[in-house]
């Protein structure tokens, strides 16, 4: 698996991921954290889309050294065709959708960050793909084009 | 407000911290923190039970097993909190 992923507006990688629960899923443009040490934060408000059912909580430590309680909900997960099920974060005070390490230590991947790319891939990928990938990338700014059109999943 | 699919009354995640913390400060955290450093504790927050593995689905994954419709606080052993994230910002998600 490689994946393409490309810059928000605000210039943060971003790449395309579908979350699932029990009533239905759907596409976010999730932003790669790796500050971010667990699995995949939502806003709490998506659980009603999804219809997750909440089991727990855990507090997380943002950036400015405040601790917060986050419900939990479990979840399927796909990036490109591998879909994993794991605990996802409902977030009270953040709209994004993040995605952090326990996320690509769940999916085994590797990234790769750069001034002009997002490339993410895992083991089954060979370096010379990876390198064809890093090469066809555009040189210059970062492309913050909506990844419709330059995320490949 | 409800769980869209249970019609039930959505857990408070400040009542369940507060809860596990409680029941982890009380039971467990001296021990754990000598034995487990590092690792993910579940507390089960009506039966008080522990699960602990070294990454936080697994932990979840044993408590889960053992009480199915439990609510469970996750704790980091050692950490004041089960994640970090570096920063919370407050752009709306963009739907594809």
């Amino acid at each position: 698996m490689l994946i393409r992923g490309s810059f928000d507006p605000s210039g943060s990688p971003v790449i395309p991921i579908e979350i699932a629960g029990p009533t239905g899923g759907r596409c976010y443009e999730a932003t790669i954290d790796t500050g971010f040490t667990g699995f995949v934060v939502v806003n709490i408000g998506e659980m009603i889309h999804l219809g997750l059912k909440t089991g727990g909580a855990a507090e997380v430590t943002l950036g400015d050294g405040r601790t917060v309680p986050d419900l939990m909900a479990e979840a399927s997960v796909a990036v490109g065709a591998v879909t994993k099920a794991g605990t996802i974060l409902l977030s009270e005070t953040s709209n994004e959708v993040l995605i952090g390490l326990d996320f690509l230590r769940t999916f085994r991947l590797a990234l790769i960050l750069t001034a002009t790319a997002v490339i993410l891939y895992d083991e089954a990928e060979t370096l010379a793909a990876v390198f064809r990938a890093l090469l066809s990338t555009p040189l210059g700014t970062p492309n913050t084009a909506p990844s419709a059109t330059s995320g490949e999943v | 407000m409800t769980d869209t699919n249970s019609g039930a009354p959505r857990a408070d995640p400040r009542d369940i911290a507060v809860k596990g913390s409680h029941i982890y400060q009380n039971r467990y955290r001296s021990d754990f923190e000598r034995r487990y450093l590092g690792q993910f504790a579940a507390i089960n927050i009506e039966t008080e039970d522990a699960y602990v593995a070294d990454a936080p689905e697994d932990a979840l994954k044993k408590a889960r097993a053992a009480s199915p419709a439990g609510i469970f606080f996750l704790v980091r052993v050692g950490s004041r909190g089960a994640f970090k994230v570096s920063r919370m910002s407050y752009a709306h998600p963009r739907i594809i």
